[in-house]
């Protein structure tokens, strides 16, 4: 069928035919333009110009060559030689790139919004796993956080110039006009396929009612264009593993529990017994222990590091393969994608098997009426261990138990001597059965264009989004034996009874049509006008059922109808979920000097009553190009373009997430555990306990910014300046009422959340013949503050969610004033605040627990006589700042010369206030758990009264007095990372045209091969602070890749 | 061909016109009811009612009642009140979340207008408001009374508290609208067992009236306060309630045990039980349970239970290895009889405490099934005293642990149903109720009542023979039964504050296994003529133990035992009674007044 279609595209051609080359280049910089269409007039016969600007096309006797390109003025030719040096005009004098924006283009030198674009430049030759991760740093403004280095289960965040409410503040994804089903359809599109990114950051997003609070991002698929051209390229990746220094030794954790124990007055030895135990330990020595507790069993204790048995370099592919071109009627795109990106799990599988099919064909089928479609595909499988990796990993038991015994056999983490400590995660990732999550995303576009005038034109678009979506769980018993041989136990505890299978099967489907109006007009190139009005309309189904059964007999088959009836158990949901809107914008321009843009909108969401349903959201924008100014012609040659831009507009967040139904008191079924035998009945209750809202809706923010844009020296230096606040004025907030209500009452639009911030932009370019080079700096900043949240007046210590006054997730820490130097200021101390809440636990008159010179000495900051943490202005805490990111910058370094090509791409922030929480946040937090060696040698002793950390305690209610919730616990995640390494050499011409070929490139891409981190504990930056508890390791990659067109 | 497209994109534009309203933004849910189509059949009220049974307490450490006197370890459930150190910011359990949902079913049954009966559910839903009541009374004394379900401007809000007698009259108010509504165990389905029967509804009144009768004879209205500055205040009080209530319970506690149908699970006969019924009944799942074959249907000892099923509802919680740790204190080992139905100190069968497992020897079964499961008392020279991580007082815990008999329980999977009321109790009640009533028990009540306990206990019948020839005082005899019988099953905070002895119990150190000294020797150290005494050091790390030693007063005379927990840190006073009203609370509502002395 496809086929069929491809070959009406080739056209014969008659006559005589000869070969014409040439070169186009901008008129005014003289540089050589890519990509450029030459198209032979009133045929199909078509080709585009190679990067550095030349084109080679065959003709058939007199013939006019058609050139256009994005942002030049199209120019026709005729051919009188058979070498041609064409000169394109740009379309604006000074910025001639045009933007995608909501609705439409726009171009960037009229542009009144703070609008970012990203093209498809950005994403070539980027060994990364997903499109996410390429916009890593990329444009200020947009921060795209990670909390996995997994393919597939990456927990990408978008945040679009920070948060803007506490309930969720994800940016609106659109795909080619159409917002997508959910974040992995647009995660796993193939980059391939990406013209442009556009990030909407301000009120220019407006247009988008109550979605666009957050910002918007739209993705604009490629389309053919100019001769048919074959590109086929493809991408090794090996992935080694990257900061892994949280692991300690058997000698580093053993010298832990001597200096420890070495500095408590009551020495506890846990279940290693006895110092000599430790001693052996600290010496290095690997075999058999006997313990105390166990006095019976040889207890086999081993330096294994479980990260190297666990985890190594892994390699990934992508290949893809494009075919496109186009003529005067039509155009297309078919284009293929398959890639299998892994983790650096080497014990399984881990990792995500893609592919991807896209066809963008559009057709004019007369001069006014043009269809276009597109139809793309995305199968993404993964597949992971659906046990083990988890805190057993790492953060829970300490490394001194190898993978597996000398017979072979898993080894039982503490040899197995008591039920409760069968683990192992290498056995459970390898052996304890699978996750496999398979997701096919179809879509389907029309959209059609009529032109009805000169001036007017009317647009359809009717678009169909179907999500099928597979889960597949199952855990087998995984047998772990001890030294000699013998069974222990199961790993996990998961005998064989346990075992269970589950499966999930999810079906959504969205339905999304619009239909738009444009009119634009210019008059006497003085005042220019265009508008678009519209309507559109979206719905979302969604089903899914599950089952699971429990006891299952491992065979090497796995399937649910294999395991026990006995057990099973099924469910299923399903809702739907819709909106209509009105919306519409104007711009008009004073001889594209003064600017004025207006949009409005009326939204509608299903989610909300009747008479409640419609909210109106709208925005305005003014921008003054003040370089078109007389005064400043004198200048011009500095200073070449100048735009002052200022925005105030009001949106709505829908990621702020209501129920599909909250305003209807819904019964929620369930289920209860009664009779003899007992077996499961029905239980119902009514949701929110039957408490319902109609007044509440989606939350409003308004946003404001004003921006300054320059350009000089012919734009080889240009800078982007924006200040902007976003007010979340509604911000849905859980009003608490007297608990005697028996209910949580829905949230109400009652919150107030304000968002402060600033980001800047300077880039310089310099292109030469044969040189060329650019550098981009990136900067942002947001600053965040919360108010009017009833309740949330008092804080806790640590990182808090909300408190009123302050930046979102404040960190209140104990202020502290070094460690007591002698038994004289802890008697002092205890004299003074002994009877404090947070002593309460450490009563002087235990030994045990009792503070000790070398404890941390908290400050009494209000002066009350007392040491607490329970948190007002008369607490014992200092607000430290907030856990938010602040300064990230991105630094973009590029060159060519000759047929090399080299980027490098830097990416970090300068300030974040982390705290390590978790197994290995400090010494001792449990006696039971790994420990992290970067403590050593830092702690107070008497020796090193000046040490960065408190003394050592192996009792925990002190270890936590010492350590938790502290000042000097807080760190800064400052870092910069070298996000990407690009370096290619393009084969030369003369050498691939004797191939026949148009284009080879290869080169080698890297990902996060360098970084400079400023936290000291090893852990990698990106990892969050809890995330060190199960300790997969964050990766780099190598990749080496080729291009080639043909 | 032109003009056949013309018309599919002003169609389509059309279409996206006039996409009405209906198709996008008014939509229904598709999976769920909405209240207005519920509620209209009795099988609706009875899935509804099925949800209440959330409420039931279950397995959980907090409700094992560690550190209490009877409790001698560094388990942190119940530290404050064990301690005194309950600070105003406890936010305990001030919820009425389970009332409300109550109160929904009521007033959709009042409102009902279909056929069937209801009467049964609405039974439960007033049983399940009593019971809700009964938990904040126990913890608060007197809370705000709501018998609807509210709405977040109703005034009702922001009322003050009724007085605790209030609460008593609306939670005996609510059992009696409850017990005639709800069937007797007899009738209930198998498919239903768990469910409250009207026994159950009985029992809890019994136990709300005995609560109630002996809180007012021994406490007093100290904790009241006034009602105008501080605490619930007094309305509603008569001094006429005490016997009245306890007349009441006798009546009540008399008619489960003759009509309940009910029997005490005591299998002892059976030679491989081992004389451990009361350890295995409260372990007790399917036939592997035990050695006997035993499983949960053959329990008609729980009269108000949680259902747990190892298939479709597992404890969840590392009940075995948690509760070994759980170690008793010196307090509880004194207190248990001897076989002749004597305590320690009065009984000649006592052999002291100079060999381990010394002072096991003739004594009550329910001392060694506790302690020690279906195993013997530890063996001479077998103890060694280490405080270690968990404060050991050299006894072992084994209620509710599932060990020994096969193959233990993995960790979090132990699922014996959890007994809330069960028949001993209410013979427990029924001789106390009795005792408080009369200031006297006749021989025959007490063998129709607590004696069956004695009988599975492998000791004496409680006579008032016995007693008089012992000097025994009958009522300390009964509430040293339900401490034994009880050990560790949430009740004997309650019943130190209603006997109004919290402070004078709670108040000494726990201690642990008697060490001796100078003038008598132990496993853990010898005696000496001069006058010293030398520990042994295998046995006994007196350095472990951080508070020493300490001299109590035991069945053998004054002995030195560990210290697991000092008096130094116990600081319970009159205002422990109840806890203090959450101060969130407080800021919403100002007229919620705050409990004496906090």
């Amino acid at each position: 069928m496809l086929i069929i279609i491809f070959s009406a595209f080739f056209s014969l051609s008659f006559g005589q035919t000869k070969t014409i080359s040439g070169t186009v280049v901008d008129a005014k910089t003289s540089t050589p333009i890519s990509n450029v269409s030459v198209i032979v007039k009133d045929t199909r016969n078509g080709t585009a110009t190679d990067v550095n600007g030349k084109f080679s096309i065959h003709i058939t006797g007199q013939s006019t060559l058609v050139f256009s390109n994005v942002g030049y003025q199209t120019k026709e030719v005729k051919v009188i030689s058979s070498f041609m040096k064409v000169q394109m005009e740009s379309t604006s004098q000074q910025l001639n790139d045009v933007v995608v924006v909501g609705y439409g283009k726009q171009k960037k030198a009229t542009l009144t919004g703070a609008v970012e674009q990203i093209t498809s430049k950005t994403l070539e030759s980027r060994a990364v796993t997903n499109i996410g991760l390429a916009l890593q740093g990329e444009t200020p403004g947009l921060l795209v956080t990670r909390t996995s280095p997994r393919p597939g289960n990456e927990g990408l965040n978008f945040v679009i110039r920070g948060l803007s409410s506490v309930n969720g503040s994800a940016p609106l994804i659109i795909v080619d006009g159409v917002p997508v089903l959910n974040s992995f359809s647009f995660l796993n599109m193939n980059a391939d396929d990406i013209e442009s990114v556009s990030v909407l950051k301000d009120a220019s997003a407006a247009i988008y009612g109550s979605a666009a609070a957050n910002g918007v991002i739209l993705v604009t698929t490629k389309r053919g264009k100019g001769k048919t051209r074959y590109d086929l390229s493809s991408n090794l990746r090996f992935t080694t593993n990257g900061i892994t220094g949280y692991s300690p030794t058997m000698q580093q954790y053993a010298t832990m529990w001597l200096e420890a124990n070495k500095e408590e007055t009551n020495p506890n030895w846990w279940v290693w017994g006895n110092q000599d135990n430790l001693l052996k330990m600290q010496s290095g020595y690997e075999g058999s222990y006997h313990f105390s507790t166990w006095p019976t069993v040889d207890y086999f204790i081993f330096n294994a590091n479980r990260i190297k048995e666990m985890f190594a370099t892994r390699y990934s592919y992508q290949n893809n393969f494009s075919i496109s071109g186009s003529d005067e009627k039509s155009s297309y795109r078919l284009s293929f994608g398959m890639a299998d990106n892994k983790g650096n799990l080497a014990t399984a599988y881990d990792g995500q098997k893609q592919y991807n099919a896209r066809f963008n064909y559009d057709i004019k089928l007369s001069k006014k009426l043009k269809l276009e479609t597109g139809i793309s595909l995305i199968d993404a499988k993964t597949s992971t261990p659906s046990a083990g990796l988890d805190n057993t990993l790492y953060g829970y038991d300490m490394p001194f138990f190898p993978a597996k015994n000398p017979f072979g056999q898993w080894f039982a983490c503490f040899n197995g001597v008591d039920g409760g400590a069968n683990r192992n995660a290498a056995a459970r990732t390898s052996d304890g059965g699978r996750d496999n999550q398979n997701s096919l995303t179809g879509r389907a576009d029309l959209k059609a264009v009529y032109q009805v005038y000169k001036d007017l034109s009317i647009e359809g678009l009717a678009s169909v989004q179907n999500e099928r979506f597979n889960q597949e769980k199952y855990l087998l018993a995984v047998p772990v034996y001890n030294w000699y041989g013998k069974q222990t136990g199961w790993a996990g505890a998961l005998d064989t009874t346990k075992t269970s299978y589950y499966t999930k099967a999810w079906t959504s489907m969205s339905q999304y049509y619009s239909g738009l109006a444009r009119y634009s007009k210019s008059i006497n190139e003085v005042h220019s006008i265009s508008a678009v009005a519209g309507i559109e309309a979206q719905k979302t189904n969604y089903n899914w059922v599950s089952a699971n059964r429990i006891g299952f007999t491992d065979l090497g088959v796995q399937n649910i109808s294999l395991a026990s009836t006995a057990t099973q158990t099924n469910d299923g949901y399903s809702s739907q979920y819709g909106n209509l809107a009105y919306f519409s914008r104007l711009n008009y321009s004073y001889e594209e000097k003064y600017l004025l843009e207006l949009q409005g909108r009326i939204d509608g969401s299903s989610r909300f009553a009747t008479g409640h349903k419609f909210q109106k959201y709208g925005g305005a924008s003014v921008g003054w190009i003040f370089t078109k100014e007389k005064f400043f012609e004198g200048i011009s040659s500095v200073l070449n373009f100048g735009k002052i831009r200022a925005s105030y507009g009001s949106s709505g967040n829908q990621a702020a997430g209501l129920g599909e139904f909250d305003y209807l008191s819904l019964v929620k079924i369930g289920t209860t555990v009664l009779g003899l035998p007992a077996a499961l009945q029905n239980s119902s209750s009514l949701v929110n306990n039957g408490l319902v809202s109609y007044a509440r809706t989606w939350e409003r923010v308004v946003q404001k910014n004003v921006g300054l844009d320059l350009g000089f020296f012919g734009n080889r230096l240009s800078s982007t300046v924006d200040y902007f606040t976003k007010d979340n004025l509604g911000m849905l907030i859980n009003v608490n009422y007297p608990s005697v209500l028996g209910g949580s009452a829905p949230k109400t639009n009652s919150g107030h959340f304000n968002t402060k911030g600033w980001e800047a932009t300077l880039k310089w370019n310099q292109t030469q013949r044969k040189f060329s080079y650019n550098i981009a700096v990136t900067l942002s900043n947001t600053k965040t503050m919360v108010t009017d949240v009833q309740g949330a007046d008092s804080y806790n210590p640590g990182e808090n969610d909300i408190v009123n006054g302050y930046p979102y997730q404040p960190w209140f820490v104990y202020k502290t004033d070094g460690y007591f130097k002698n038994q004289k200021e802890v008697d002092a101390y205890y004299a003074k605040y002994g009877s404090s809440p947070d002593l309460a636990g450490l009563p002087q008159n235990n030994i045990a627990v009792a503070l000790r010179p070398g404890d941390t000495k908290k400050v009494d900051v209000a002066g009350t006589g007392n040491i607490t943490g329970s948190g007002n202005e008369k607490s014992s805490l200092v607000y430290a700042g907030d856990g938010t990111p602040h300064y990230t910058f991105g630094i973009n370094l590029g060159g060519s010369w000759k047929g090399f090509d080299l980027s490098a791409f830097f990416q970090g922030q300068l300030k974040q206030l982390i705290m390590r929480n978790g197994y290995m946040a400090y010494p001792f937090g449990a006696i039971y758990t790994n420990q992290n060696p970067s403590f050593l040698g830092k702690t107070w002793t008497t020796d090193n009264p000046d040490a960065i950390f408190p003394r050592l305690t192996v009792n925990n209610i002190r270890a936590k007095w010492n350590y938790v919730n502290n000042d000097f616990m807080l760190q800064n995640n400052r870092y910069i990372r070298l996000k990407a390494l690009i370096i290619g050499y393009s084969l030369p011409e003369s050498i691939i045209r004797k191939a026949k070929l148009e284009k080879v490139r290869v080169y080698f891409s890297g990902n996060d091969l360098w970084e400079m981190v400023h936290i000291k504990d090893g852990f990698d930056p990106e990892m969050g602070e809890t995330s060190q508890n199960s300790g997969y390791p964050f990766a780099r990659t190598w990749s080496f890749g080729v291009n080639v067109g043909f | 061909m032109k003009k056949v497209f013309k018309y599919i994109t002003i169609g389509i534009l059309a279409l996206g016109a006039v996409s009405c309203k209906k198709s996008f933004i008014d939509l229904r849910p598709t999976a769920q009811f909405t209240d207005a189509v519920y509620f209209r059949q009795p099988g609706d009220f009875k899935t509804y009612a099925t949800g209440f049974y959330g409420q039931l307490p279950g397995w959980d450490f907090g409700s094992m009642d560690n550190n209490s006197d009877l409790s001698a370890n560094t388990n942190t459930n119940g530290y404050d009140i064990g301690h005194g150190t309950i600070a105003t910011s406890t936010s305990a359990n001030w919820n009425y979340s389970g009332i409300r949902s109550c109160n929904i079913l009521l007033s959709k049954a009042a409102a009902y207008t279909g056929s069937g009966d209801l009467s049964e559910y609405v039974g439960e839903a007033y049983f399940f408001r009593a019971f809700a009541y009964f938990n904040l009374l126990k913890t608060y004394g007197g809370v705000p009374i709501v018998t609807k379900a509210l709405d977040v401007t109703s005034p009702e809000l922001f009322a003050a508290r009724n007085s605790r007698y209030e609460v008593v009259k609306q939670i005996l108010d609510d059992l009696d609208n409850a017990i005639p509504k709800l069937p007797t165990e007899q009738t209930i389905p198998a498919s239903d067992k768990g469910r409250i029967s009207k026994w159950a509804a009985e029992a809890v009144k019994a136990d709300v009236e005995l609560y109630e009768a002996t809180w007012e004879k021994y406490v007093g209205q100290e904790p009241d306060g006034d009602g105008t500055t501080v605490g619930a205040g007094k309305s509603g009080y008569d001094p006429g309630n005490i016997n009245k209530y306890l007349t009441d319970a006798v009546a009540l506690c008399k008619d489960i045990m003759d009509n309940g149908g009910y029997s005490i699970w005591n299998k002892n006969s059976v030679p491989s039980m081992a004389n451990a019924s009361s350890w295995y009944l409260f372990n007790l799942e399917d036939a592997g349970s035990n050695p006997g074959g035993f499983d949960k249907s053959t329990n008609s000892e729980f009269i108000l239970y949680n259902v747990y099923d190892y298939t479709l509802k597992k404890g969840g919680k590392n009940i075995t290895w948690t509760t070994w740790q759980l170690y008793p204190s010196r307090k509880f080992v004194d207190m248990a009889v001897c076989k002749d139905g004597l305590p320690p100190d009065k009984s000649p069968l006592f052999q002291g405490y100079h060999k381990a497992g010394d002072e096991f020897k003739n004594r009550d079964l329910r001392l060694i099934n506790y302690l020690y499961g279906n195993g013997a008392a530890p063996a001479a020279g077998s103890v060694t005293l280490d405080f270690g991580g968990l404060g050991s007082s050299g006894y072992g815990n084994s209620k509710y642990a599932v060990y020994g008999y096969g193959s233990r329980r993995t960790d979090n999977t132990e699922s014996a149903n959890y007994p809330i009321i069960r028949l001993a109790e209410v013979y427990l009640m029924y001789a106390e109720a009795l005792v408080e009533l009369n200031g006297s028990i006749t021989d025959a009540q007490l063998d129709a009542s607590i004696n069956k306990l004695r009988d599975r206990a492998g000791v004496a019948h409680l006579t008032n023979a016995l007693a008089t020839a012992n000097g025994l005082d009958m009522k300390e005899e009964i509430r040293r039964e339900r401490a034994v019988e009880l050990y560790r099953e949430g009740k004997r905070f309650d019943d130190l504050k209603r006997w109004g002895i919290l402070e004078s119990s709670l108040n000494p150190s726990r201690l642990g296994m008697v060490v001796g000294g100078a003038t008598y020797s132990t496993d853990f150290k010898t005696a000496s003529s001069a006058g010293k005494d030398s520990v042994i050091a295998a046995k006994y790390k007196p350095s472990s133990y951080v508070f020493g030693e300490e001299a109590t007063e035991t069945p053998a005379g004054e002995l030195n035992c560990v210290v697991v927990d000092s008096k130094q840190n116990h600081s319970v006073t009159k205002k422990d009674y109840l806890y203090p009203i959450p101060v969130t609370q407080i800021s919403l509502n100002p007229k919620l007044l705050q409990n004496p002395g906090y």
